[in-house]
């Protein structure tokens, strides 16, 4: 779990802003946290929430333009990454930070052999010849269970079914052993069953290599199932940071809860499911004050005036949120 | 195997296409008014019976068809009428290597001046490149290639004295008329090539390879360059085709010994035989370029399956 480590990867203010032609978007906004060696950490939200543009940009590949890293530090391994030149960037990308897509159909190249496409991260981070990187690929797809890895790693992507795809993105991800793996959204496009297997695959993973990972979804059950600690965004910012027990128990955020009411449990019947009122915000032009307020049930006059600073409370676990209101004690009357 | 089927099926395709066009042309061409004696100088009866019977020409069309048609089988297109003491076949294997030479260093100069613009317009996309690229690939395609090349006569032959204005033999003679000749196709392929590679630049996989670690040259040629491709070489043929009628015009301009005049003045002449020849190797060439086309598509792109 929670390491006492330092952190290996710690974002500091992170702002990125998107420069497009009907205004200026701002697509993360003052974003913190720290991620620590071996943890999973989840990054939930709506679609423009932010979260893929924040790990974009921990890998560099942010689209620039229309993208502009405006401020903020993410400092990985006592090393600025923001400041990275392209050369620099090209040795912390696919050797200590890798990234697995959403989707498998689009993420592997069709025209290219799988063995292909793992051998060239081995040669080129690893400093392997051909013949190694080749028996280095056929291990990797064995332990990601791919079954005839030997006969298989000849065969291209589109001979793959979406789940053996997505084992190996995760082998190409993981073959040089990363310190940090970025998984974003790597079960949505997936079967139910296949995303069960794909996220013990990736526990079983994380475990051997000690791999820290940042799972970005939109899921709260596989965010039960894998993250020790979660952090929630809204328009860009982080609107609440626990560990996972916390924010299922106690959320303290009202997008949180709203989120947690949304989402199917098996213990309520599907009646009780409560879809979040209103509509995302519109990113060009957000309302005053909080950015959830609009769709909020506990909003107030001061809501929409002040953009909340994050609180921290620091009981057994650090827990932070950005909210006007204490909901804990009115919660049960929603 | 797969590849043997459906090379053995093409070439049955082949056949039968090389069969109708045969037939289409055999009737064709004698349905033009005119005939191979029809001359300024009016011949005598009894010369023009003796020329008739000598070329099978008296025969009723049926035999004629049938005797050609057999001949050409056996690949022998028969003697010229009008370039006597030459057989057809004489002619094209004189002709032939020469506008070959010239359509192959016309293809090259395409493909290496399209797809190198092509590609650097896509990856410095709005830039002074890509912009001046552009501007050339559309002057390309829209100044004729007969322009062009008294465009290029003036300035290289006249002005500047580089190359001959023409004839054939030396590697200077070539250059010139091999590059009016790929100019517009140039233009084509460059485009082309700049589309397929700004659409897959675009894909997913692309974020995938620069996420590896890859250096942005092995991501543009590893990665993105097979997928751009494609609609490339499914220009190719009818680029090929259009390097054929192309080169018509440029062996009159450049006066290059090659198939291109021997076709028009057969044509123009009535040379039946001779016509016919030029016909079906432009036929049988066309076809074969397809087919080697399609077969590159199948090797670029593995989720094509030969048909």
């Amino acid at each position: 779990m929670l390491s006492s480590d330092k952190p290996i990867l710690q974002v500091q203010d992170l702002q990125v802003e998107f420069h497009t032609d009907s205004g200026v978007v701002q697509a993360v906004n003052r974003v913190s946290f720290d991620l620590y060696p071996g943890e999973t950490l989840g990054i939930v939200g709506e679609s423009g929430s932010g979260k893929s543009v924040t790990n974009l940009t921990m890998m560099g590949l942010t689209p620039q333009p229309p993208g502009k890293v405006v401020g903020g530090s993410v400092m990985y391994d006592g090393q600025e990454l923001l400041s990275l030149n392209q050369k620099q960037w090209q040795q912390v990308r696919g050797k200590k930070i890798a990234m697995i897509f959403q989707d498998p159909m689009t993420a592997l190249n069709p025209f290219l052999t799988v063995e292909e496409q793992l051998v060239e991260v081995t040669i080129l981070h690893m400093g392997l010849n051909r013949t190694e990187a080749s028996q280095h690929a056929v291990d990797l797809l064995r332990r990601v269970g791919i079954p005839g890895a030997e006969k298989r790693i000849r065969d291209y992507p589109h001979q793959f079914s979406g789940g053996m795809r997505q084992r190996v993105m995760i082998a190409m991800a993981i073959s040089c052993q990363p310190d940090i793996l970025i998984a974003d959204e790597p079960t949505t496009a997936l079967d139910v069953t296949i995303q069960a297997q794909i996220l013990e695959l990736m526990k079983s993973m994380q475990e051997e290599f000690g791999t820290a990972i940042i799972f970005i979804t939109h899921d709260l059950g596989v965010v039960a199932n894998i993250c020790d600690r979660v952090m929630v965004m809204y328009a860009g910012r982080k609107v609440e940071l626990s560990t996972t027990m916390n924010i299922f128990r106690q959320p303290r955020h009202p997008y949180t809860v709203g989120l947690l009411n949304s989402a199917p449990r098996w213990d309520q019947g599907e009646d009780d499911l409560q879809a979040i009122d209103g509509q995302p915000p519109d990113l060009l032009d957000l309302p005053p004050g909080c950015a959830f307020h609009p769709r909020c049930p506990f909003v107030e006059d001061d809501c929409l005036q002040e953009i909340p600073e994050l609180v921290s409370l620091d009981r057994e676990m650090p827990h932070q949120h950005a909210c006007l209101r204490d909901i804990t004690t009115v919660k049960e009357d929603v | 195997m797969q590849v043997l089927t459906f090379l053995l099926k093409r070439f049955g395709w082949m056949i039968v296409t090389v069969w109708i066009v045969f037939t289409v042309s055999f009737f064709l061409m004698r349905q033009i008014p005119g005939g191979p004696f029809n001359g300024e100088r009016v011949l005598s009866e009894a010369v023009r019976a003796r020329l008739e019977a000598r070329y099978n020409l008296d025969a009723p069309i049926s035999e004629q068809y049938f005797t050609h048609l057999w001949n050409t089988v056996q690949l022998d297109f028969g003697p010229s009428f009008k370039m006597q003491d030459f057989t057809v076949n004489e002619v094209l294997a004189q002709g032939f290597p020469v506008s070959a030479a010239l359509g192959i260093l016309g293809m090259v100069f395409a493909i290496s001046i399209g797809m190198t613009s092509g590609i650097v317009s896509a990856v410095r996309r709005n830039s002074a490149y890509d912009y001046s690229f552009m501007l050339l690939a559309t002057l390309g395609i829209a100044i004729p290639n007969f322009v062009l090349a008294a465009l290029l006569i003036v300035v290289f032959v006249f002005n500047l004295q580089m190359f001959p204005a023409a004839g054939w033999g030396d590697i200077s003679q070539i250059i010139l008329p091999a590059f009016c000749l790929g100019a517009p196709f140039a233009g084509y392929i460059a485009r082309l090539t700049r589309t397929g590679m700004l659409e897959v630049l675009g894909n997913d996989y692309i974020r995938t390879a620069y996420a590896k670690g890859l250096s942005p040259r092995t991501v543009v040629l590893k990665h993105g360059l097979r997928g751009a491709l494609l609609p490339v070489v499914s220009y190719l043929g009818p680029a090929i085709a259009g390097i054929l009628t192309g080169s018509l015009v440029l062996e009159r301009i450049f006066v290059i010994p090659g198939m291109g005049s021997h076709f028009i003045e057969a044509a123009i002449q009535r040379d039946y035989t001779l016509a016919m020849g030029a016909l079906l190797t432009y036929t049988v060439l066309l076809f074969v370029m397809n087919t080697l086309v399609d077969l590159a598509y199948s090797i670029i792109d593995p989720r094509v399956q030969l048909e």
